[in-house]
């Protein structure tokens, strides 16, 4: 693994793996398609819709549960640069929303964030 | 193609695009509107007199009535145009969709060092390439269900902006760029043939 300094730390606290998107890090709270506001909110959604990309510009971050490099989640999050992790299965039946977590872009991991809150 | 839009495929194109770019704002709902439609009508505005859509916060929604309408008129489409055929072509559409997306996510990830241009120039010419097959898609389908020759306008105007020298009419999400109209057109047709999406 490669992690970034941020998150060299963290290896004890994945969640979930899947395909990074990019190079960001970000931390922030887990949010769903009804519930975007709120804080840093990391956006969890099994596949984005267009309906999403409204919500995905308030957003620190984007899971999903579907998508590979290529896939529209994927292209969204490169023109937000916004970190991104894609494929991970079943990142919305793992994460509770307002979960604070951390999203690794560069190798595709996302975290149970330290201390509980985003920095 | 030339096909017969009625007004009832004219209010729910603009339904559509008022619930597919949810959050966005509400000049650019209103540009993607308001390009030119075959049909006379003034749908914008009987969508809004109808009270199926209304100003939010910042942008434009759906009301509760402009959603059952929506629903209602979905069904009605989807039944006309017949789901085997419809099933038939999402599978013709996967080549495209690979394709395009294929062809964007490489720019993407190239553009930063596009200082001439030629990165640009690159996926303009491919995108021209896949866009000339996928207008002979769009076509056919805009034969039975003629609100997505819609869509075959707004992908034409984003590729000849790109070619212009615009490298946001790529991809950008903040402008009715050829990935975002791709996005909604994949959308739209999966939601036209009763596929879930991810299936």
């Amino acid at each position: 693994m490669l992690l970034c300094a941020r998150c060299a730390d963290r290896v004890a606290r994945i969640l979930l793996t899947g395909t990074g998107v990019g190079v960001q890090c970000a931390e922030g709270f887990v949010a769903v398609r009804a519930e975007s506001s709120g804080t840093a909110p990391v956006f969890v959604v099994a596949m984005t819709s267009p309906e999403d990309i409204g919500a995905l510009l308030e957003s620190v971050a984007v899971v999903t549960d579907q998508g590979d490099l290529m896939c529209h989640a994927a292209v969204i999050a490169r023109e937000l640069d916004i970190a991104c992790v894609v494929g991970t299965k079943d990142a919305t039946a793992v994460l509770i929303v307002g979960q604070p977590v951390s999203v690794c872009s560069r190798e595709g991991i996302v975290f149970e964030a330290l201390k509980g809150a985003p920095s | 193609v030339t096909t017969d839009v009625s007004d009832l495929d004219e209010l729910l194109m603009v339904l559509q695009v008022v619930k597919m770019k949810r959050g966005m704002p509400s000049a650019l709902v209103e540009r993607v509107i308001g390009l030119p439609m075959p049909g006379p009508a003034d749908v914008y505005r009987t969508a809004i007199a109808k009270g199926y859509c209304a100003s939010g916060p910042t942008s434009l929604v759906l009301t509760e009535q402009g959603h059952a309408y929506w629903a209602r008129e979905r069904e009605r489409e989807r039944e006309a145009v017949g789901g085997p055929w419809m099933s038939r072509h999402v599978e013709s559409f996967q080549q495209h969709n690979y394709a395009v997306k294929a062809l964007v996510s490489s720019y993407q990830q190239s553009r930063n060092s596009d200082a001439d241009g030629l990165q640009l120039r690159r996926v303009v010419a491919g995108l021209s390439k896949t866009h000339v097959q996928t207008q002979r898609w769009l076509d056919t389908l805009t034969m039975k269900a003629p609100r997505f020759g819609h869509y075959e306008r707004r992908l034409a105007l984003s590729l000849a902006n790109a070619a212009d020298g615009d490298s946001t009419a790529v991809a950008s999400v903040l402008t009715d760029s050829y990935h975002t109209v791709w996005f909604e057109m994949h959308e739209d047709l999966l939601m036209l043939a009763g596929i879930p999406r991810g299936e």
